[in-house]
């Protein structure tokens, strides 16, 4: 009897360790699916402050994931700039770089942008894709058209 | 034999010593200027920015064919308002400064050079006009409009670029300075004194005005000038000219532009900056 008491508690506790198991690489499977997507979205930036050649500008964002959107941009030779956007339930941040392709009033230059993280629903964000801009230099404000890929 | 010997080795010792003399009586040196009008920290201004080149004997100067100017890296010509819009070379070439918009104009100046005619040494200035042009090669690229008439009448435009710089500058203006010759057998021209504002003065030769429509009016206005940083960077404003002759010889000439007093000054103020030069 005894034995077979024995035997059965072996049983519970080896389907309680395999349940577990199971559960557990379930959560593990859920966790590392990430869900990618590919976006084109437009910023339009108006312009905060400025020192020297970096400039503080804000605005929103439009398409599939619309926010609002803070970006320092360096603009010397070329464009340069990091960038974090707003979306609903989180963050994402990265940084860009782009030529020049005209001068004048308005400044139009492509390039690229990375994602390099985020925060909330888009902690794990990674992703990049191409950027094309202009910058009034009248206004000083800046509008941005990306189109990429974004993992989170 | 020993007599040979010593004569010898005093012969290479005077030839090394006219070779090494000659060449350092061919090296140019330069000094660098620069001044913020008006100086106050956190508003636009007007950059005034001159170079001079000396050699040694006088008169005995290679031309410069290439020179740089550096600029702080808490100035940036991006907010400048400068050179709204582009002229274009053969604008330039067919009609002068004229021929221009009036936005594309970024500054103004005078270059002095040095003409050996005949055994002697003749200065003639040149008024100097710098206009945005269109992009080249992915970058802000500027050409600088020569006027001059005598004794040598030219025109040349030639053409500068904008260009990153290694902290703790910013932007760099980097030019290339053609040949201008003079006579046949005469060296060519070689520019000794420099001086220009980078961006528009209240009054004088060098002031200049843009336009924008306002209700369908044309209204003329004074362009903003480089934005200052509203903090001083540690030990002033650094500028630094990098200068390239046509021997291949450089020349290093810095300076700094101290930070302005915390008192509000008159606009029209102008620093005394301390320079510096290296051949």
């Amino acid at each position: 009897m005894s034995w077979w008491r024995l035997a059965e508690g072996a049983v519970l506790v080896a389907l309680a360790v395999a349940l577990l198991c199971t559960q557990s690489t379930g959560v593990l499977a859920a966790a590392t699916m990430a869900r990618t997507e590919r976006l084109t979205m437009t910023a339009h930036l108006r312009y905060l402050t400025a020192k020297g050649a970096y400039l503080l500008e804000e605005g929103s964002v439009s398409g599939p994931l619309a926010g609002t959107v803070k970006a320092h941009v360096r603009f010397t030779a070329d464009i340069s700039g990091s960038f974090e956007f707003y979306p609903h339930d989180g963050s994402i941040s990265g940084y860009g770089s782009a030529r020049l392709h005209e001068s004048g009033t308005y400044v139009s230059f492509g390039g690229t942008v990375t994602i390099t993280g985020g925060t909330g629903r888009y902690a794990h964000a990674r992703g990049g894709g191409g950027l094309y801009g202009v910058y009034n230099r009248r206004t000083l404000g800046l509008t941005i058209q990306t189109t990429g890929s974004l993992s989170y | 034999m020993r007599l040979i010997r010593v004569l010898l080795a005093a012969c290479v010792v005077a030839c090394l010593s006219t070779c090494i003399c000659g060449s350092a009586l061919a090296a140019q040196t330069a000094s660098l200027y620069a001044s913020f009008s008006p100086e106050r920290l956190g508003a636009h201004a007007t950059i005034f920015l001159g170079f001079r080149i000396s050699s040694i004997p006088p008169a005995s100067q290679s031309p410069l064919t290439n020179v740089s100017v550096l600029l702080p890296g808490e100035i940036g010509l991006a907010t400048s308002g400068l050179g709204l819009e582009n002229c274009r070379l053969h604008t330039l070439e067919e009609r002068g400064a004229y021929g221009c918009p009036a936005d594309a104009l970024m500054g103004r100046g005078t270059a002095t050079a040095e003409i050996s005619i005949g055994g002697e040494t003749i200065a003639e200035s040149a008024q100097i006009e710098v206009f945005s042009a269109p992009v080249r090669e992915g970058r802000l690229a500027l050409w600088v409009f020569a006027n001059a008439h005598t004794p040598v009448s030219a025109e040349p435009v030639f053409p500068a670029a904008v260009v990153s710089a290694p902290s703790p500058y910013g932007d760099a203006i980097d030019a290339a300075i053609p040949l201008i010759p003079t006579l046949p057998g005469a060296p060519d021209v070689a520019v000794t004194r420099f001086h220009m504002a980078l961006g528009a003065t209240a009054r004088g030769p060098d002031h200049f005005v843009y336009y924008k429509s306002v209700r369908g009016r044309r209204v003329g206005y004074a362009p903003k000038g480089l934005l200052l940083p509203s903090a001083c960077p540690r030990g002033g404003f650094p500028f630094e000219a990098q200068f390239v002759f046509q021997d291949e010889t450089n020349a290093t000439a810095r300076t700094t532009v101290p930070c302005p007093a915390r008192q509000p000054r008159r606009p029209t103020a102008q620093s005394h900056p301390r320079t510096s030069s290296s051949p």
